[in-house]
Parts: C-alpha cells; sequence; structure tokens
C-alpha cells in the first residue's frame, strides 16, 4: 500500500508529500501491529516493505529503503517503550513524521560527506545577514517546521489506534461470518 | 553475490578515500570500473533534478560565501569552496553509482538466498509471502477504497474510520485464507 500512495504521490507533486506518506506509513504500521502482538513485528512489516520497494519499479533505492527502514525502527522503539497504547502510538507517529524532516539530512551527510553541513551553515548565515535574522530566528523556524510535522505524526498515531480497534473487531465479524 | 559485495565495498573505500591529492586519478578511475561493470547504473543521472541540486551545492556556495580570491567570466568566486565542493559532489556520485551498480544485480531470489545465508529464514518467509500475496492484496485495497464514498466519508471521521477498518479487516482476512497458514490447515 505504502509503495503504490507513494508513487501516486511523488506524481502528484503535492508538497510534502514525503511527510503526508510518513503519516500514511504510520497508520499502516500501527494498525498492522494491532494484529501481530509480538515484539519486532514493525521492524518486520519495515524491513519487508523496504525491500519490496528496491524492487519496486522506478524508485530511487537508497533513501526510500533507509528511510522506511528507520521509521519502522523509530516506531518500534517507541511501542516497545509504551506499548501499544494511544500515548504509545502518538509517539510512535510523532517519531516517524519528524523523522522525515531529517532524513534527507542524515542522507545528505553520507552521500556528500559532512562538508554539506558546512555549506548549508554557512548559506544560512549569508541569507541570515542579508535578512537582517538571526541565528534565533532560524531556530524558531526549524522548531516550528518540526512542530507541525510532530503533530501530523501525533494526529497519525492517534487514528491508528483507533483504526486498529475497529479493523479487529470487523476482522473477528469477518471470520465469525465465513 | 559475493562479487556484488565486493564491488561494494569497493565503490564505497574509493568514495570515501576520495581526497583533494588523489581526486585527479581515483575518481575517473572508480567511474570507468562501474562503467565497465554495469553501465545502466548511470541511468539514475537521466534526472535533471540531481544534476540542479549538484549545480546549485557547488556553484552558489561558491559565488555568495566566503573570500573571493579568483574570477571567471567576471564572476568573482571562492576557489578553494570550489573544489572542496566539487570533491563532495565526486564523492556522492560514486557512492550513488556504487550503490546502483549493486542493487541492479540483485533479485528477489539472490537476496532471498542471502537471508538465508544470514540464517533470517523468518524474514525470507515473510518477504516471499509478502511478494507472492502482492498482487492479490493489490486487487482487494482498490475494490475496498473503490466502495468508499470518500466526500462522506471525510466529512464524518467516524465513518472513515470505519470504512478503512473494513478494508484493514479485508486485507488481513484475505492473507490469512491464502497464507501458507491457510494451506496447511487445508492440507491437514
Amino acid at each position: 500500500m505504502e509503495i503504490t500512495l507513494g508513487t501516486a504521490l511523488k506524481g502528484t507533486r503535492l508538497p510534502f508529500s514525503g511527510a503526508i506518506l510518513a503519516c500514511i506509513a504510520a497508520v499502516i504500521v500501527l494498525t498492522g501491529r494491532a494484529f501481530v502482538q509480538r515484539r519486532g513485528a514493525m521492524l518486520m512489516m519495515g524491513g519487508v516493505a523496504a525491500l519490496l520497494k528496491i524492487f519496486s519499479v522506478g524508485t530511487v533505492i537508497a533513501g526510500p529503503f533507509f528511510a522506511i527502514l528507520i521509521e519502522a525502527l523509530l516506531a518500534e522503539a517507541m511501542v516497545a517503550l509504551l506499548g501499544l497504547t494511544r500515548p504509545g502510538c502518538i509517539l510512535a507517529g510523532m517519531a516517524m513524521v519528524t523523522y522525515t524532516v531529517l532524513h534527507p539530512l542524515i542522507t545528505q551527510g553520507l552521500f556528500f560527506g559532512g562538508r554539506i553541513y558546512e555549506v548549508y551553515w554557512a548559506m544560512a548565515r549569508q541569507v541570515g545577514q542579508w535578512l537582517h535574522l538571526e541565528i534565533a530566528h532560524l531556530a524558531l523556524f526549524i522548531g516550528l517546521y518540526l512542530g507541525i510535522h510532530a503533530i501530523a505524526g501525533g494526529a497519525a498515531g492517534w487514528f491508528a489506534s483507533r483504526l486498529g480497534r475497529v479493523a479487529v473487531a470487523e476482522l473477528e465479524k469477518l471470520e465469525r461470518s465465513a | 553475490m559475493k562479487r556484488a559485495l565486493l564491488f561494494l565495498a569497493a565503490g564505497i573505500t574509493a568514495a570515501l578515500t576520495l581526497g583533494v591529492s588523489n581526486q585527479i586519478w581515483l575518481f575517473p578511475v572508480a567511474v570507468a570500473a562501474v562503467a565497465m561493470i554495469d553501465r545502466r547504473a548511470f541511468r539514475i543521472f537521466q534526472r535533471w533534478k540531481l544534476w540542479l541540486f549538484f549545480v546549485l551545492i557547488v556553484a552558489i556556495p561558491v559565488l555568495l560565501v566566503g573570500n573571493k580570491d579568483a574570477i571567471w567570466l567576471g564572476l568573482p568566486y571562492n576557489s578553494r569552496m570550489l573544489r572542496l565542493n566539487l570533491l563532495m559532489v565526486e564523492r556522492s556520485i560514486l557512492l550513488m553509482l556504487t550503490i546502483k551498480s549493486f542493487t541492479n544485480r540483485l533479485s528477489p531470489e539472490r537476496l532471498s538466498n542471502g537471508l538465508k545465508r544470514l540464517h533470517l529464514h523468518q524474514f525470507d518467509e515473510v518477504f516471499r509471502l509478502a511478494q507472492g500475496m502482492l498482487p492479490e492484496l493489490h486487487k482487494t485495497v482498490s475494490a475496498e477504497l473503490n466502495g468508499i464514498e470518500w466526500r462522506r466519508a471525510l466529512r464524518r471521521p467516524d465513518g472513515l474510520t470505519a470504512g478503512l477498518g473494513r478494508l484493514v479487516a479485508r486485507l488481513v482476512f484475505t492473507a490469512r485464507r491464502s497464507g501458507p497458514a491457510a494451506s496447511t490447515r487445508e492440507g491437514a
């Protein structure tokens, strides 16, 4: 589902498509966890999704592959800490979606080396000088940006915790009627 | 698989050891080696956005930041930064080519065998199962999504949860019925 929606979202060229996809991934993985009450289940789901992504046509491999794996790892860590409770799901969603902001920076650091951060820092300072902005303004902007992502992720996690319960009840109905 | 892993290790080593002193020979040699091993890897450079990113990352800081000690076509630029930025882009080109060349050699079968060799049997089984069931699940998702009345569902969040809940339940139900556990039960 994530692969199909990911390709479709890329096609729409919507802004924040990475964050939207991470919200969907959070809903899928946390809802899926409601059916598999085992530790490491989300990591396994992430691993399979990442490998399927490798073989899906027309995608650049390294970025999404590691993004899916790391997001699954973060969700697993949060649920391991708080259980598959509502706060656990909300925190897992927040971590997954906030990570989408950091992922390009981490990937670029791996590919270009630590020097890319020096270039970004120098550019930010230069632009700040021209616009008469200080570091505090930049920090505020980054904080706001991360905060919006965290809120969206938290909402996705909250929705997933509800959806999980509804889906489990629906499955029981289906199995009784079969 | 061993050869592919060896090329991957060699490519990553070349990219990591790339420096100002050896880039003149190491970069062309490494790119030529990838070209001999797998020309398809170069297809990643058909994307114009990647080139635009490279140009921006090299040119803009060079023109805007630091001590501009050289001039090109009347434009003052930072020559030290240009050298370092070019090195950074060369390193990323090498890494991208190496990883693309490695993943081009991977196939689901090879990967599955590799996972078995690493004693990740359970993961291998889950991966094979997911791959095998993907077309059927795709059909179920499409049918169920078409069945949801989105406008109504989006106006009433409870309706959306119920609709998606049915979709997830149907998916799990289909997966359980057509998975290996089901065939074992039927066989017994």
